[in-house]
C-alpha cells in the first residue's frame, strides 16, 4: 500500500482547516484544530466574523508572554502613502513551496505591493507589484483619508491543489487579484471588481465570494458593499443611500452569510430607503448575485451622531452566545451596541439588545477620541463571552469598571463580559487597561490580549488653521512610535510591552497572531515580529522540535 | 500691516458629505437678519416645520446667563450662528454674540455650554463721552458678522436631505460592479436652476472665501470703534484690529460681504456723524469710507441688493441742531425720510426715494421677484413702502411702487421679513395692527403691489419676525417703547415686561405655539434660528434656545 507522506497529509489537513477556518472558527465549540504551531490567520480579524481571536494558539500564554521578545524585523520596500504603509500579514502555515512547507505571511503594502514573507526567518520570499490600469494616478488628489493605492487587507483562501493557497487582493485600479501565496505569481487573471482609486476595506471570503465595502467617496466612487462571486464572476453591490462604509478590518459575515458594516456619516430616512448612520446587513441573492438589504439597526441618537461626526467607523464582530448570534458594534461616540443578528434593531430597527454607557469621548470629538479600528471578542473556557473595545483619548469620567489599571489619558482597552440578568442580556464592564497611546486593534490568543498604541498624531483640525492641518506631513512630524502591549485577558493586567522597540508610528493597520508570534507593521515599512520562546513546551502540549528563530 | 487670511481648501470627510454640508453653511445666520438682504428667512432647517411646532415637539430647550451687566438698555447682541464647525475639539454648532461690556461670547448650542469668551481690549481712548444714555450706551452693541454671501445662489426655498436611495445592483459577468459602468460623480457645472442673482455691481472684488473646514473669521467691534477679526474656533485674534468708527459710536449690526464690512451709525453717539460706514478689507490701508445722512438716523442696519448695492433707510431730520453737523462744515445734502441706494465700495449715493414724514424706522428688506430686486421699508407713519430696487422713487425720487395704508403704529416697528412659499407666493411681513401683518406681492395691471394676507394675534412691541419652513417666529419684545427721550434706561427697563415668543403658521398667521411665561426679561435684539433651534437674547444677559429636543 502506498504510503502518503506526512507532509501531504498535514498540508491537506491544513487546507481543509483553511477552508473551514473562515466559517467554522466562529463556533468555538467545534473548531477544526490544526496541529500545534500550525495555526493560520487568513483574514483581517482572523475569521469571517472578525472576532480577532486566534483559536489555535498554543505557545503564547499569560505566563510565556512575559518573556516575549522581538523575533525579527524586516524592512519592506513599500513606499508609504498619506500615513499608510503596511497591512498586517495574513498567516498561512504549511504552504507547499518548491523548498518545502513554509509558514508564509502575505503582507500588503499601500503602494500596490504584495509581499510573501517567511515568518520563521523573517525573510522576504517574493514581491508582487500590481500593474495599474488606472490612468488618473498622476492627476488625482490624495489626502490622509483617500490615500490611493491598495487599501484593503487581502484575504487568503484555499487553492485548487493541496497545500496551495490564494491571496485575494484589490489593487489600486479596483481589480481583484489572485496571487499564489507560495510564489507570488498570479493564480488567475485580474478581474474587474470595484471602481478604481477608491477605498475598499479589508476583504472577506465566504462561500467562494469575496466581500468588501468602500467609504470616503474616494476617487468619486460610491460608498457601498461589493461582492465578487468567484464562480460566476458577477459583482453584486448594495448602496445604503447615504453614508460611508468604513469598518476598518472590513465587513463582518455572520453565520447565515449576512454581511455587516456601518453606514457612518449618513442620513436616515427609511421611508425614502435611505439608511445612513446605521449598521447594515446585506446578503447575496443566490440567483442574481446582487446584494440585498436584509436588516439594519439605527441608533436612536443617529441625528446627533451625524451632527457631531460620531459615525460608525469600526468593524464589529459577530459571535454566538448561549445559542444566539450577536453583533457588537460601535462608533466614535464610544459606546458598544449589542445587536441580535436575527433582528438587528428589533421591530423598529432602533432597539439594541444592550447599549453601554459612554466609555470615552466626553468631549464629543470626531478625530482624536473613540474607537478607531475594531471590537474584538473571545470566549473563555468557562463559557464567559468577552467583548473588547480599544479607544483613543481619555476614559469618560462616568464610566467605571471593577478593575481599572490607572488613569486613562491617551487611550486604553475596555473589556466587557456578557451577562444575563432578569432575562436581559447586557454587556457588563470588566476591566480597563493601563493608558495606551491611542489604543488600536486588539487580538486575543490563549488568554492574552494584545493591543497596540499606534502613536500617530490623530489631530485633524487645529484652532488656527482648521482642517488645513490634516496633511500627512504635519501629522507624521507630530507622531511618535507604536507600541505593542500584552494583557491578561481576564484582568487586564499588563504582562509585557514592546517599549520603544518599534521606532515609528503606524496608521490604518492591525495585528495578526499565530504560532507564538504577533506581527505589526510600521509607517516606515518595517514589519515587526514579536514572539515567545518556541523551544519552551506550551501548556498541555507535547514537546516539539525547537524552531529556528533569528533577529534581523 | 494687518493681514487678512483665510485657510486653504481641504476636504476632510467624504465627498458625499461635502455638498450637503457646504450648502448648509450657505444657509446659516451669518449676520443679523440672516442674510445680506436681511430677509430673516432661514432657508432650510431640516427639523423645525409647521408639523413639528404644532404637534408639541417644539419646546423650550435651555437658557444660559452670561456674565456682565447691561449698558443702559443693551445687553447681548443678536446671535449669529455657525451650525457646522469642524473644530479642533470636535464638530460644533455655535452661536456668537456680543456683550455690552465689550465681551464676545461663543456657546455650543447643542450642549448649552459656553465655548469661549473674548474680552475686547481697548485700542483707542474711548474719549470723554462714554455711553451715558440709552440712546448712546457705548459698549459692544453691534451684532457680529461672519462672511456673508452677497446673494443666495438661487432664490428658491432650500431643499432638505439628499436625493439618494438604497440601491441593490449586479454587474455583468466579468464586467465588475455595476458602478463601473456609471460615470464618476462630478461636481455640478453650469448655472443653478431658478432665479440667479445678477453679477456684482462695480469692479470685481476677489475676496477670499472661507473654504470647507477652514477657520471662519468673525468680525466684531466694541467701544473703541476698532474692527476686530477673531477666529470662530477660539475667539483668538485672526488679524490685527483696524480703526473703523470713532469710539463710543452707536453702530448697527455688522455685515461682511465681498471683503467689505458695513455698519451704520445713529443718534450722533461719540460725535460720529449718522450714516453708513464701509471698511475695505481688501485695500492696503483698510480704507474706511463714510456716507453721511446729513443728520437723520439710519434706521436699523443696511441691507444689500443682490448686486451688492447698499440700501439704507433714514428717519426724520432731527429738529435740534447737532454739533456734528456744524463740525462737518457746510451743510451736506440731507437724506432724511429716505431709502437710499449707495455704491457698495464708494458709498456714493446713486439713487433714493424720499417721502416727507415717512420717518423710516427699521432695516429695509430686499427680495427678488421675477428677476428684479425690490425693497420694502416701514416708517413711523405706519406705512410700508414697496420700492423698485433699480429705481427707488422713480424719476422724481418720490414715487414708490406701492405704499400701504397705515398698518402699524409709530415707534412700534421692529423689523421686516420676507419669504417665498412653496407655490411661489412672495410674502412680506411687517409690524402692524398691534402684531404682525403679512402681505403678498402680487401684480395688478402690470404693476407690482402688495395685497393683505393675514393679521396675527396681538404681539406688542414686536421684534423682526423670522420665517423658517412655513413657520413665522414672532416676538413680543416686552420692551417699553415710549418716546420720552429723557426717561432713563433703568426706568424704561422697569416699565418693560418679559418677552414672549410665538410661532405662527406662515400662510395663515394662526398661532401654533407660544413660550408663555418661560422668558423672564424683555428683549431688544432680534431672533436667530437654524439647526433645529430658535434663539433669543434678553436684557438680563440670557440666551434662550427653543427647538426640537435632540437625543445626544
Amino acid at each position: 500500500m502506498a504510503r502518503i507522506s506526512s507532509v501531504v497529509v498535514t498540508a491537506f489537513a491544513v487546507a481543509l482547516g483553511c477552508a473551514a477556518t473562515l466559517q467554522a472558527q466562529r463556533k468555538p465549540s467545534q473548531p477544526p484544530a490544526p496541529p500545534p504551531g500550525k495555526a493560520n490567520w487568513l483574514t483581517d480579524g482572523y475569521d469571517n466574523a472578525r472576532t480577532s481571536w486566534q483559536r489555535h494558539e498554543t505557545l503564547i500564554s499569560p505566563a510565556s508572554v512575559k518573556g516575549m521578545k522581538l523575533a525579527w524585523k524586516l524592512k519592506l520596500d513599500n513606499a508609504s502613502r498619506q500615513l499608510h504603509n503596511l497591512f498586517p500579514p495574513m498567516i498561512v502555515s504549511d504552504v507547499r513551496t518548491a523548498s518545502g512547507p513554509k509558514q508564509i505571511g502575505v503582507v500588503a503594502g499601500v503602494s500596490d505591493n504584495l509581499y510573501g514573507v517567511d515568518l520563521e526567518t523573517g525573510t522576504q520570499l517574493w514581491k508582487k507589484t500590481f500593474d495599474n490600469t488606472f490612468t488618473g494616478q498622476a492627476t488625482s488628489r490624495y489626502y490622509t483619508l483617500c490615500p490611493g493605492g491598495l487599501t484593503a487587507t487581502p484575504v487568503i483562501g484555499p487553492g485548487a491543489k493541496a497545500g496551495q493557497f490564494i491571496a485575494y487582493a484589490v489593487s489600486w485600479d479596483g481589480r481583484l487579484r489572485q496571487v499564489d501565496v507560495a510564489t507570488g505569481q498570479d493564480a488567475a487573471a485580474p478581474e474587474l471588481f470595484v471602481p478604481p482609486n477608491g477605498k475598499p476595506y479589508g476583504l472577506n471570503l465566504y462561500k467562494n465570494v469575496v466581500y468588501t465595502s468602500t467609504a470616503q467617496g474616494c476617487g468619486g466612487t460610491p460608498n457601498q458593499f461589493y461582492a465578487f462571486d468567484l464562480a460566476t464572476k458577477k459583482v453584486g453591490s448594495f448602496n445604503p443611500g447615504s453614508g460611508g462604509m468604513w469598518p476598518r478590518l472590513g465587513p463582518t459575515i455572520g453565520r447565515d452569510g449576512s454581511v455587516y458594516a456601518g453606514s457612518g456619516d449618513g442620513d436616515y430616512y427609511p421611508e425614502r430607503e435611505v439608511y445612513g448612520q446605521s449598521i447594515i446587513g446585506v446578503k447575496q441573492n443566490a440567483l442574481t448575485k446582487a446584494l440585498e438589504l436584509s436588516d439594519w439597526y439605527t441608533p436612536s441618537n443617529a441625528i446627533w451622531l451625524r451632527k457631531r461626526d460620531l459615525d460608525m467607523n469600526v468593524t464589529g464582530p459577530a459571535f454566538e452566545w448561549k445559542g444566539k448570534e450577536y453583533l457588537a458594534e460601535a462608533s466614535k461616540e464610544c459606546r458598544i451596541w449589542l445587536l441580535d443578528t436575527s433582528a438587528l434593531g428589533g421591530d423598529d430597527h432602533r432597539t439594541p439588545v444592550d447599549r453601554t454607557p459612554l466609555v470615552c469621548n466626553e468631549s464629543v470629538h470626531f478625530a482624536a477620541a473613540g474607537p478607531w479600528s475594531a471590537l474584538s471578542t473571545w470566549e473563555d473556557s468557562d463559557g464567559t463571552r468577552w467583548v473588547l473595545m480599544p479607544f483613543w483619548g481619555p476614559k469618560h469620567p462616568a464610566f467605571k469598571a471593577p478593575i481599572e489599571h490607572g488613569q486613562t489619558v491617551r487611550g486604553a482597552v475596555a473589556a466587557f463580559k456578557l451577562e444575563e440578568q432578569g432575562g436581559k442580556v447586557r454587556l457588563a464592564p470588566a476591566w480597563v487597561s493601563r493608558d495606551i497611546n491611542q489604543a488600536d486593534h486588539v487580538v486575543i490568543a490563549n488568554g492574552v490580549v494584545f493591543a497596540f498604541g499606534n502613536g500617530v498624531d490623530a489631530t485633524q483640525s487645529t484652532v488656527d488653521i482648521g482642517l488645513t492641518y490634516n496633511d500627512w506631513q504635519n501629522r507624521a512630524k507630530n507622531s511618535t512610535h507604536a507600541e505593542l502591549h500584552a494583557f491578561d485577558a481576564r484582568t487586564g493586567e499588563e504582562l509585557w510591552s514592546s517599549g520603544k522597540t518599534i521606532t515609528t508610528f503606524n496608521h490604518f493597520t492591525s495585528l495578526s497572531v499565530a504560532n507564538g508570534r504577533v506581527y505589526l507593521g510600521a509607517h516606515d515599512g518595517t514589519l515587526y515580529a514579536f514572539g515567545v520562546d518556541k523551544t519552551a513546551a506550551p501548556a498541555g502540549a507535547k514537546p516539539t522540535a525547537a524552531a529556528k528563530s533569528g533577529t534581523k | 500691516m494687518t493681514r487678512f487670511r483665510f485657510s486653504t481648501f481641504v476636504v476632510v470627510t467624504g465627498v458625499a458629505l461635502l455638498p450637503a454640508l457646504a450648502a448648509a453653511q450657505a444657509r446659516e445666520v451669518t449676520t443679523a437678519g440672516f442674510d445680506a438682504q436681511r430677509t430673516n428667512w432661514v432657508r432650510t432647517d431640516v427639523r423645525i416645520n409647521r408639523d413639528s411646532v404644532a404637534d408639541g415637539s417644539f419646546k423650550f430647550l435651555w437658557k444660559h446667563t452670561f456674565p456682565g451687566e447691561p449698558r443702559q438698555l443693551e445687553s447681548l447682541t443678536q446671535p449669529v450662528l455657525l451650525d457646522f464647525l469642524v473644530g479642533y475639539v470636535g464638530f460644533k454648532s455655535l452661536a456668537f454674540f456680543g456683550g455690552a461690556d465689550d465681551s464676545l461670547f461663543a456657546i455650543d448650542t447643542d450642549l448649552a455650554k459656553p465655548y469661549w469668551t473674548t474680552n475686547l481690549t481697548t485700542m483707542a481712548a474711548v474719549g470723554s463721552t462714554p455711553g451715558s444714555s440709552w440712546q448712546c450706551p457705548g459698549g459692544l452693541v453691534a451684532a457680529p458678522s461672519r462672511v456673508t454671501p452677497r446673494a443666495p445662489t438661487t432664490f428658491g426655498g432650500g431643499g432638505g436631505g439628499g436625493g439618494g436611495r438604497a440601491i441593490s445592483a449586479v454587474g455583468e459577468p466579468g464586467k465588475g460592479a455595476a458602478a463601473l459602468s456609471q460615470a464618476p460623480r462630478a461636481r455640478p457645472t453650469g448655472p443653478p436652476s431658478g432665479d440667479v442673482p445678477p453679477p456684482p455691481a462695480g469692479p470685481t472684488r476677489n475676496a477670499p472665501s472661507v473654504p470647507f473646514g477652514g477657520v471662519d473669521p468673525l468680525w466684531t467691534m466694541g467701544s473703541d470703534g476698532w474692527l476686530r477679526t477673531v477666529r470662530v474656533t477660539d475667539g483668538g485674534q485672526a488679524a490685527e484690529p483696524v480703526p473703523f468708527l470713532p469710539p463710543n459710536a452707536r453702530p448697527s449690526s455688522l455685515i461682511s460681504v465681498d471683503g467689505l464690512v458695513y455698519t451704520s451709525t445713529s443718534n450722533g453717539c461719540g460725535n460720529a456723524p449718522n450714516g453708513v460706514w464701509a471698511l475695505d478689507l481688501l485695500s492696503k490701508d483698510k480704507t474706511v469710507t463714510t456716507w453721511k445722512t446729513g443728520g437723520a438716523n439710519v434706521a436699523g442696519s443696511v441691507a444689500l441688493g443682490t448686486s451688492g448695492i447698499v440700501y439704507a433707510a433714514t428717519g426724520a431730520q432731527p429738529a435740534d441742531p447737532r454739533p456734528w453737523i456744524a463740525a462737518a462744515g457746510p451743510a451736506p445734502t440731507t437724506y432724511a425720510n429716505s431709502v437710499v441706494a449707495l455704491d457698495r465700495v464708494t458709498l456714493e449715493a446713486k439713487d433714493w426715494f424720499t417721502r416727507d414724514g415717512a420717518d423710516f424706522n427699521a432695516t429695509p428688506v430686499v427680495f427678488r421677484h421675477k428677476g428684479k430686486d425690490y425693497v420694502a421699508a416701514t416708517g413711523n407713519d405706519g406705512k410700508l413702502y414697496l420700492l423698485d430696487g433699480a429705481s427707488l422713487g422713480g424719476s422724481d425720487h418720490k414715487t414708490p411702487l406701492f405704499v400701504t395704508e397705515a398698518i402699524g403704529k409709530a415707534n412700534t416697528g421692529g423689523g421686516l421679513a420676507t419669504w417665498l412659499d412653496a407655490d411661489g407666493t412672495r410674502w412680506v411681513l411687517a409690524p402692524g395692527g398691534n402684531g404682525i401683518v403679512a402681505l403678498k406681492v402680487v401684480e395688478k395691471d402690470g404693476k407690482v403691489t402688495l395685497d393683505k394676507g393675514w393679521q396675527s394675534r396681538e404681539i406688542a412691541a414686536p421684534l423682526a419676525p423670522v420665517v423658517l419652513n412655513g413657520v413665522v417666529f414672532a416676538t413680543a419684545s416686552g420692551e417699553y417703547r415710549g418716546t420720552e427721550a429723557t426717561l432713563p434706561a433703568a426706568e424704561r427697563a422697569k416699565k418693560s415686561k418679559p418677552a414672549v415668543l410665538y410661532a405662527l403658521d406662515a400662510t395663515s398667521g394662526k398661532e401654533l405655539w407660544s413660550s408663555g411665561s418661560t422668558i423672564t426679561s424683555f428683549a431688544r435684539a432680534g431672533l436667530a434660528a437654524g439647526g433645529g433651534q430658535v434663539y433669543l437674547v434678553t436684557y438680563d444677559n440670557t440666551l434662550y434656545a427653543f427647538g426640537l429636543p435632540l437625543e445626544h
